[in-house]
């Protein structure tokens, strides 16, 4: 029909010719495509420290998830996006919580450490499976800490680069973040300390994951999820003999303060997410699982994971610890 | 001037005294007002008169006649420019002849006017004895003159809307010789991009850079070499474009580099020094990623059209330079991706600026 009308056109008069041929010419006119390079991330999962990185915790003692994550900011590793601090279980006072995070930035700031952004209070209780079980029947929290995901992401991902976030806690503000925008989930790459290697694959439970199993029944299903599910002897990252070679700053005196206080328990390390992200060779096994269950009312964990070439999810079996002691004490006692 | 070119002259002046002879009873008639005008150090009008009378055989200037005959003669510099122009009898313009010499020498000078001038009345007396139909005298040479040889005499005509100096050629079988060895000749102005006006075209090569708008995420080089076909007012010109690899990145450092492999076609109508184009071009791009783990590299199609206007400048005998804008409309457009992400997409419009330095052969 249109070309009719065209040729139609060109007979009206020789006068209109020239611009119904340069009409025709801008018509055919066609448009191609050609990629020419792919990003391949650095180590063994879909993320690494090119990254931007959203820490998500509760108590501010119990691990090093915090000072990992600003040095490696500081020393070439994933720009530190921001800090969510909620409670939970142990960590159950959200203004002790936030108090500690905040002294631990201070103590950042005042070391010369750059880009370390202030904690924010993130309030809000773990999701409630909807009667329908619906995901789309939640009701979300709206916390301060999805909010920050939220936003973040719109700031600084990348359909190449997605933002990271780290979680050593529960899940809830990742959900709670889907629940408001479920777009967020083209955005972020979640990462979480979190549950236990089986015989199948990966359980999504003590530590972290019990908290919320709807939350986690949520971020398994719309995120693409990296599970870290290896820990290691946190109390070899600052041993005692080694506090006297803290750097003489307010960083090394918040170290030398914290470290009596560090759980000796492994599955408290929850900076295995932050450095499975910042550094490629810390990652030594790594399997592709899928969900394979549902999380029904009142379960005390989230879903099982389970082996699957062809999974969408990954599970981080095993680790090395020794890669990131080194890189802890090389950034920390750099000029 | 060259030697060549001084034969010409010298074979052109014999043409026309063949005419003058010929001639020699109706010229007796014609009769033609002067407006001489000369700088301090030329000849006077009277002796102007005088020259060419003697040429004639006869006085040709009187008062108050349909033609008027306009001569201005002006030093500059180390040379002199001299302008004959004719004036018909409702006072239009109705041609014209140029005489810049490299001379200073204003007695010589004003000598080879008169004689042309003496030349060009003959003829017109000529022509009024022939049908009406032949319009005033707009160049000396060019009626009749029948065109043959090398041994041509070159006068210079020039029309407002014509293209800038254009050679009217003529030839006889057997040139006599002049009555007197012609003075310091005049140089016509250099052709430029516009070849002699015989039917002959005249080939022309050349090289030049050139600077891409809108054909990569910044300018980028160009580097052309081409070749021309050129007739009076008409051209044609064929060329290879070859740009410098461009490198656009996105934000993390990760990119892309392309490079153009055209070819350029164009037609071209010339006017004085300038010219306006229709140019097509086509050919590919090649792209190929840089900085990032897995790059590839991949081609595509490339075809625009659209306009061009350009300036010549004479260079010297043979060459010139020829300053060139496109404006160009993509028919092929492509986008870049790199993670299957767009990067870069070329625009709807393009542009291309340039200089070419070319020559002219014969």
């Amino acid at each position: 029909m249109e070309m009719h009308s065209r040729k139609t056109l060109t007979m009206t008069g020789a006068a209109s010719t020239p611009a119904v041929l340069l009409f025709g010419l801008l018509a055919l006119g066609c448009m191609e495509t050609r990629d020419v390079g792919t990003t391949v991330p650095h180590g063994s999962l879909p993320v690494d420290a090119r990254n931007p990185i959203i820490l998500v915790n509760d108590g501010a003692f119990d691990n090093w998830q915090g000072e990992y994550a600003i040095l490696l900011a500081n020393s070439g590793g994933p720009k530190l996006a921001g800090i969510v601090v909620n409670a939970s279980g142990a960590w159950s006072d959200i203004n002790a919580n936030i108090a500690g995070w905040r002294a631990l930035v201070a103590a950042a700031g005042s070391s010369g450490m750059r880009d370390v952004p202030d904690p924010i209070a993130s309030i809000g209780s773990p999701l409630a499976r909807p009667a329908d079980g619906r995901f789309q029947s939640t009701v979300p929290n709206r916390s301060e800490g999805a909010r920050l995901i939220l936003d973040k992401s719109l700031e600084l991902s990348l359909p190449y680069r997605p933002l990271v976030v780290a979680t050593g806690g529960r899940l809830t503000d990742v959900a709670d973040a889907y629940l408001m925008d479920p777009t967020v989930a083209d955005r972020v790459v979640v990462v979480s300390s979190l549950g236990s290697v089986t015989a199948s694959g990966g359980a999504m439970s003590n530590p972290n994951g019990e908290m919320d199993p709807w939350a986690d029944a949520i971020v398994t299903k719309f995120f693409r999820f990296v599970q870290v599910s290896a820990f290691y002897d946190q109390l070899t990252d600052v041993p005692s003999a080694w506090l006297t070679d803290l750097p003489a700053n307010a960083f090394g005196a918040w170290i030398a303060a914290k470290q009596p206080n560090i759980w000796s328990l492994q599955q408290a390390a929850d900076q295995v997410a932050v450095i499975a992200v910042g550094i490629p060779t810390f990652v030594t096994k790594v399997e592709r699982v899928s969900v394979s269950s549902v999380v029904g009312d009142g379960a005390k964990a989230g879903p099982d994971l389970t082996a699957d070439a062809n999974g969408s999810d990954w599970l981080v079996t095993k680790i090395a610890s020794a890669v990131a002691t080194s890189r802890f004490w090389r950034a920390l006692t750099a000029p | 001037m060259s030697a060549g070119r001084a034969r010409l002259l010298v074979c052109g002046v014999c043409v026309s005294l063949l005419w003058l002879t010929q001639g020699q009873a109706r010229a007796q008639s014609f009769k033609v007002t002067l407006d001489y005008s000369a700088a301090a150090t030329c000849p006077t009008a009277e002796e102007f008169k005088g020259l060419v009378a003697r040429r004639l055989g006869y006085d040709p200037f009187a008062d108050e006649t349909p033609e008027r005959v306009i001569v201005r003669i002006k030093p500059r510099g180390r040379s002199i420019d001299g302008r004959l122009e004719w004036r018909d009898s409702a006072g239009g313009w109705a041609g014209e002849q140029t005489f810049p010499a490299v001379t200073t020498d204003c007695t010589r000078f004003v000598r080879v006017i008169g004689f042309a001038l003496a030349v060009q009345i003959q003829l017109l007396a000529a022509v009024r004895g022939a049908p009406p139909a032949v319009s005033p005298p707009t160049s000396a040479a060019a009626p009749s003159a029948p065109a043959n040889d090398s041994t041509t005499p070159t006068v210079v005509r020039e029309k407002p809307s014509d293209p800038p100096s254009v050679a009217v050629e003529a030839s006889v079988p057997q040139p006599p010789p002049p009555p007197e060895p012609p003075p310091p000749p005049p140089v016509p102005p250099p052709p430029l991009a516009a070849p002699p006006s015989s039917s002959r075209p005249v080939w022309s090569v050349g090289a030049g850079p050139a600077l891409g708008l809108g054909m990569a995420s910044s300018p980028i080089l160009l580097g052309r070499v081409l070749g021309a076909l050129a007739w009076t007012k008409v051209s044609i010109e064929l060329a290879t474009e070859l740009s410098v690899p461009s490198i656009t990145r996105r934000m993390d450092g990760a990119g892309f580099s392309q490079q153009h492999v055209l070819i350029a076609a164009a037609v071209c109508a010339a006017v004085r020094r300038l010219n306006a184009c229709i140019v097509a071009k086509g050919g590919e791009v090649r792209m190929s990623g840089r900085d990032i783990e897995r790059p590839t590299s991949a081609v595509a199609p490339v075809f625009e059209a659209g306009a061009r206007i350009g300036a010549s400048q004479r260079l010297g005998r043979r060459a010139f330079l020829n300053a060139h804008v496109d404006g160009l409309t993509a028919l092929s457009r492509w986008t870049v991706t790199l993670d299957k992400v767009p990067v870069w997409t070329a625009p709807r419009f393009a542009a291309v600026v340039g200089v070419d330095a070319l020559v002219r052969f014969p």
